[in-house]
């Protein structure tokens, strides 16, 4: 059996994800997963590296893929490591600025970290070319959840969404609603500015419509709660029904299919970002 | 050499084989037995002193001391050695709890020594009624086996686990006048200690530890203390780095005060000996912390003695990413507790992180989740 090592940056994705992976690859050993801090919440920028600076969230994260697959946390290397992130909004218009920022903290590491000896160093660049990759989820987990109408009832929401799956790319959310647009901005807490290309937002006013801060609604949505019930059952079909439609969840699972040598339960276009590594690449998909 | 001990069954300790060594830290979620643990050692020393009996009301009665799950059968183990000689009580909780027997053997590489029965005790080829005495204090009295069973004694002896400093009580109190050479576990004695080890030629080397600590650990806001003795009592001012400026120690911050009572906690033990501080990091600013595994670092290493630390602080765990073997794991999943940290993460894995960084985000020493409902 393979044993896949998820790396994930969301409570919610540390509970759910697993369970809702394991159900369309229950061939493989999907074992507890290693939380980290995400490193996508404020817009990025590829600028050059500065020697001596402390080290950031996203090289937090690349440190522990490459230890995560050589050697693993207990010295057995794993056969696969996904490491898991979300786009968020700031930077829905630049995956490719989020790819090169993890890119390049891998290769950082890998050049840093005091190997002792060459070889080994090579072997774990060779190992993590073969056995690591890095994906993204967007902008953010509650995206899919509006490709299956249950998943939005076990998250908690009190009223039918207005999205429309089967028409709508979720990893180009956006959401018409007028009494979720039409309420002003910061008179609740999920009026943010943002909101109408924000699941997250969405899902908080399907929830709880008052949004009143005052008086909590006990249906509110909880990430821990409502989004771990949510994505563990999560039909992921919804989403992926258009071939064309979610390709950075697409390529997760075909990478995922690739991996453990089974067939892909979501044929499709993948996106280029995540599934077509070049000759220089530091990750089996990038 | 240092002290093995061995526990089955003991409250949360369902199975414990542990021998540190030098500064060591313990990390573990609540309730994991960190605390229980680090009071075996002392819950020994309380029944050399007192009778087991004793030690244990002291601790809540004998009620639940059997690890819940521990079968109604079960047998509570507690075990050290040091130096060849090692004593073991084993306890039936059923049993202990209508008549108060217990087992007891100790012994000397593999001599039988002593065995306690429920009426009589043989030792030394004597036997002699039962009574609140252990073995280890009827051979610390016999000439014939004192000096051999003296290493395990000393250390059991000197061991302290501070766990509660009152410290309301020394910032209004101050400590009463006495000729101690030893912090107290509540540390109410500590200005009475440090004047003492000032006014001992032998023991000034302690207190010069302390203040020099504290220097480091504060340098914007220690430069030394100075004793008042009223009546029975006695107080400290603290001198500031800035000329002629002093405070009484009522006013002193509560990180400082802390700082001093640890200080004074590890340079309380004998050579060779061993102490514990249980959450060390309470009150403490990052600063002082790395400073104060430093300096216990330094003590540790000059008079051979052992340092254990409970934690929950990653800016702690920090201070061990050179030495992840001296960083003990407490879980409950766990067979055995505590598992040296390199054991349980590879150390090639571990080399690439921060340990703080790893224990924040929940890689050793958490608790089981449930999973949802």
């Amino acid at each position: 059996m393979k044993k896949v090592v998820l790396i994930t940056t969301g409570e919610c994705e540390r509970a759910g994800l697993v369970p809702s992976l394991r159900r369309y690859f229950p061939s493989a050993e999907f074992t507890s997963p290693i939380i980290r801090d995400s490193f996508t919440s404020a817009r990025l920028k590829l600028v050059p590296r500065t020697g001596g600076t402390r080290p950031s969230q996203v090289d937090r994260l690349a440190a522990a893929m490459v230890a995560a697959t050589d050697p693993g946390r207990t010295g057995e290397r794993p056969d696969l490591v996904i490491a898991v992130d979300d786009v968020e909004l700031p930077n829905l218009d630049q995956v490719d600025v989020v790819v090169g920022q993890l890119r390049e903290a891998v290769k950082h590491h890998l050049e840093t970290y005091a190997w002792p000896s060459a070889r080994r160093q090579e072997q774990v660049v060779q190992r993590l070319r073969e056995h690591c990759s890095f994906h993204l989820l967007c902008p953010m987990v509650e995206a899919y959840f509006y490709g299956e109408p249950g998943a939005l009832t076990r998250a908690g929401a009190q009223r039918p969404s207005t999205v429309d799956a089967r028409a709508l790319d979720v990893e180009d959310f956006i959401t018409h609603e007028p009494p979720f647009l039409e309420v002003p901005d910061k008179a609740k807490y999920w009026a943010t500015p943002d909101r109408q290309r924000h699941p997250k937002r969405y899902l908080q006013y399907l929830c709880d419509p008052e949004g009143d801060e005052q008086n909590p609604n006990p249906h509110r949505y909880r990430e821990t709660h409502g989004g771990v019930k949510a994505l563990r059952e999560l039909d992921w079909s919804g989403a992926l029904s258009q071939e064309s439609h979610a390709r950075l969840a697409r390529s997760l699972f075909a990478d995922l299919s690739e991996a453990l040598e089974v067939d892909n339960p979501f044929p499709g276009t993948c996106h280029p970002e995540t599934s077509s590594p070049g000759a220089e690449a530091v990750l089996r998909n990038l | 050499m240092p002290l093995r001990l061995t526990v089955r069954n003991y409250r949360a300790l369902r199975r414990t084989d542990w021998a540190p060594q030098g500064v060591c830290t313990l990390v573990g979620p609540n309730g994991a037995g960190k605390s229980t643990l680090l009071d075996v050692p002392q819950l020994l020393r309380h029944t050399l002193e007192h009778g087991l009996m004793r030690a244990l009301d002291h601790r809540g009665g004998v009620a639940n001391l059997a690890n819940f799950d521990t079968g109604p059968s079960g047998v509570i183990d507690l075990h050290v050695e040091r130096n060849n000689i090692s004593w073991t009580i084993g306890i039936k909780s059923s049993e202990f709890r209508s008549g108060g027997s217990y087992a007891e053997e100790l012994i000397e590489g593999r001599r039988l020594l002593g065995q306690r029965g429920v009426t009589s005790v043989q030792f030394n080829k004597t036997s002699m009624p039962a009574d609140e005495r252990s073995l280890l204090r009827l051979a610390a009295d016999n000439p014939d086996t004192a000096a051999r069973v003296q290493p395990l004694l000393s250390l059991l002896q000197g061991y302290r686990c501070y766990a509660d400093y009152h410290l309301a009580h020394i910032r209004e109190n101050g400590s009463p006048l006495s000729s101690e050479k030893a912090l107290d576990v509540h540390g109410r004695n500590v200005f009475s200690v440090l004047r003492n080890w000032r006014d001992t030629r032998a023991d000034r080397v302690r207190i010069n530890f302390v203040m020099e600590s504290l220097r480091t650990l504060f340098p914007d806001n220690f430069s030394d203390l100075d004793f008042e003795t009223a009546g029975t009592t006695v107080a400290a001012r603290v001198v500031a780095p800035r000329p002629d400026t002093t405070y009484p120690i009522t006013f002193a911050a509560n990180g400082l005060l802390v700082a001093l009572l640890h200080l004074c906690a590890v340079a309380s033990v004998p050579e060779g000996g061993m102490v514990a501080l249980d959450e060390v990091e309470n009150a403490l600013h990052p600063f002082a912390i790395k400073r104060l595994i430093e300096a216990f670092r330094t003590w540790s290493a000059q008079t051979k003695s052992t340092v254990l630390l409970a934690t929950h602080s990653p800016v702690v765990l920090d201070q061990f990413r050179d030495c992840p073997e001296q960083v003990y794991v407490m879980e409950p999943s766990q067979k055995t507790n505590p598992v040296p940290l390199n054991q349980f993460r590879d150390p090639e894995y571990l080399s690439h992180f921060s340990l703080g960084d790893l224990y924040a985000h929940l890689e050793f020493g958490a608790p089981g989740e449930p999973e949802p409902s």
